[in-house]
């Protein structure tokens, strides 16, 4: 049986930002992103890692380049999920209707029925089914967090794009939703790309770790992680991991000094 | 046990108070007519009360009636003017004029213009009341959750979705926030109104009845409506902060239970 060559479902081209400030936030990103892949994006604060992520939403738009992509919809933001930084969940509502915002606000020709199916199913895949009718002050930050990639999954996105989504977490939540999420995409194989400022949370989750520059945010190595799925604690004890965790640090630390010189 | 005492310190206040009252009426012998007792007072409610009640009704009708044209017309003019800007800038401040003026000054004019009395008192309650409802629910309508904006924005929601869904639950503590305040001034604008317009007889408001009753004297039955006119504005606070409460006991800091 032949391969099928690979598809690229996103093709970032030369995206420079410069905000109105005079920020210089990007400068030249060029990536390709192939499909079910899972790519992390990891640099110091101030990188651009975000801003490149919300230029790829829809949410910000870039000074030049362009964003190319293969979804299913000719509109790039009806194909992709965003988990942001913060839970971000409308305190007044329930969890159950934190989730299904989503199938609410884009398909409004859907039934009640049908979005109570769809969101038990995906409060299942999160582990969170159980606290469906409690509000999001009652859960601790993790439970929160799991809400909140919930709902990026709702409408079955072909991306999501996440933006240090467990910055703010315990290490042992941070672990083991960093497992479940891993778990989730094995399943589902939507693209991912997960921004992050931990080199062993991007290595140990990604396919791929693309190191950016601190500002303006350029492409500076593009490694690819060859562990297989899937992956388990066991691997964070790894010699190889950790050689490949201290040679994106050592590159980046140089990028840091470069750009400090 | 510990909670019961807690309550019960206003009300020993509040007994230390009319028995010090009580007490130098009695040793100066004070006539009525400067300054009557606790017991005049409580006798004038119970002889009086029935008659005063009806006042109190009207007074009553007059200050929900504001309050609640209040609470519709601030919290859709704070939407008109968030979702128009040029329209924030341009009316805000003649909102802040509504807020800044006496409505004493205001009241010669409306009771020329308008017939009749209870469209005067209206109009006058609901210029007093109107502003911090603006105010607050254009704080909380500006006060929105950037990144929520950003989710809403992400599924392509219509404006009216992003209001209804978002923009008015967001802004719902401030503007019962607003709401509170605007309670007790509705009832301050009514009597201040019913003062100024000057009404009389049975059919008139509580605040009439007491300038009435102040002019001949009596002021144990005065007192009287001042106690009944007091106790309603406590009770309007009240009933207000338990919509608030009912409101938000489930997500908002102000009304989450202790321990939780």
């Amino acid at each position: 049986m032949a391969l099928e060559p690979i598809k690229t479902i996103l093709d970032i081209k030369g995206v420079s930002k410069t905000f109105e400030s005079g920020t210089h936030a990007l400068e030249r990103v060029t990536l390709k992103v192939s499909e079910g892949s899972f790519v992390a994006l990891v640099g110091p604060s101030g990188s651009g890692k975000s801003t490149l992520l919300r230029i790829v939403a829809g949410l910000l738009s870039g000074t030049s380049g362009s964003i190319g992509h293969d979804l299913n919809d000719d509109v790039i933001a009806n194909d992709i999920g965003f988990v942001f930084q913060d839970p971000t969940l409308m305190p007044w509502a329930t969890i159950a209707e934190n989730v299904a915002i989503p199938l609410r606000l884009r398909l409004k020709g859907l039934g009640n029925a049908e979005i109570d199916k769809r969101t038990q199913e995906v409060l299942a895949w999160v582990g969170i089914d159980a606290f469906k009718n409690a509000f999001p002050r009652e859960l601790s930050g993790g439970m929160r967090m799991r809400a909140s990639i919930a709902r990026a999954l709702t409408t079955q996105p072909s991306l999501l794009l996440l933006d240090e989504p467990f910055a703010a977490l315990d290490e042992f939540t941070r672990a083991q939703l960093n497992e479940d999420l891993l778990n989730l995409w094995e399943d589902q194989r939507w693209t991912g790309i997960f921004v992050t400022h931990s080199i062993r949370e991007a290595v140990f989750l990604a396919e791929r770790v693309v190191v950016m520059s601190p500002r303006p945010g350029r492409v500076i190595a593009d490694i690819e992680i060859p562990f297989v799925y899937p992956r388990t604690p066991d691997l964070r004890n790894d010699h190889a991991y950790s050689d490949i965790c201290a040679d994106i640090s050592n590159r980046l630390a140089s990028a840091i000094t470069d750009a400090e010189l | 046990m510990k909670r019961l005492t807690m309550h019960l310190w206003p009300v020993v206040f509040g007994m230390a108070l009319l028995a010090a009252w009580h007490g130098l009426v009695i040793f100066y012998a004070l006539p009525e007519y400067i300054l009557p007792g606790p017991v005049a007072i409580a006798q004038s409610l119970w002889i009086d009360g029935p008659d005063l009640l009806g006042s109190l009704i009207v007074t009553l009708q007059v200050t929900l009636a504001a309050l609640v044209l209040a609470a519709f017309t601030g919290a859709g003019l704070a939407i008109l003017l968030v979702q128009f800007r040029v329209l924030e800038k341009m009316l805000f401040p003649y909102a802040v004029f509504l807020q800044v003026t006496p409505i004493v000054t205001v009241a010669p004019f409306i009771i020329i213009w308008v017939d009749d009395v209870f469209f005067v008192l209206l109009i006058l309650a609901w210029m007093a009341a109107v502003f911090p409802i603006i105010s607050n629910t254009l704080l909380g309508l500006k006060s929105v959750d950037a990144n929520l904006r950003d989710l809403f924005r992400l599924y392509g929601a219509t404006r009216s979705q992003t209001l209804r869904r978002l923009l008015l639950p967001s802004a719902l503590p401030y503007f019962l926030g607003g709401l509170r305040i605007s309670g007790g001034l509705a009832l301050i604008g009514t009597v201040v109104a019913e003062m100024v317009a000057g009404t009389s007889g049975q059919s008139s408001g509580l605040a009439a009845r007491l300038l009435e009753a102040s002019y001949r004297l009596e002021l144990s039955r005065a007192l009287a409506c001042f106690v009944l006119l007091s106790v309603t504005g406590y009770g309007i606070y009240l009933v207000l902060n338990w919509v608030s409460h009912r409101l938000l006991r489930h997500w908002h800091e102000s009304e989450m239970e202790e321990g939780h």
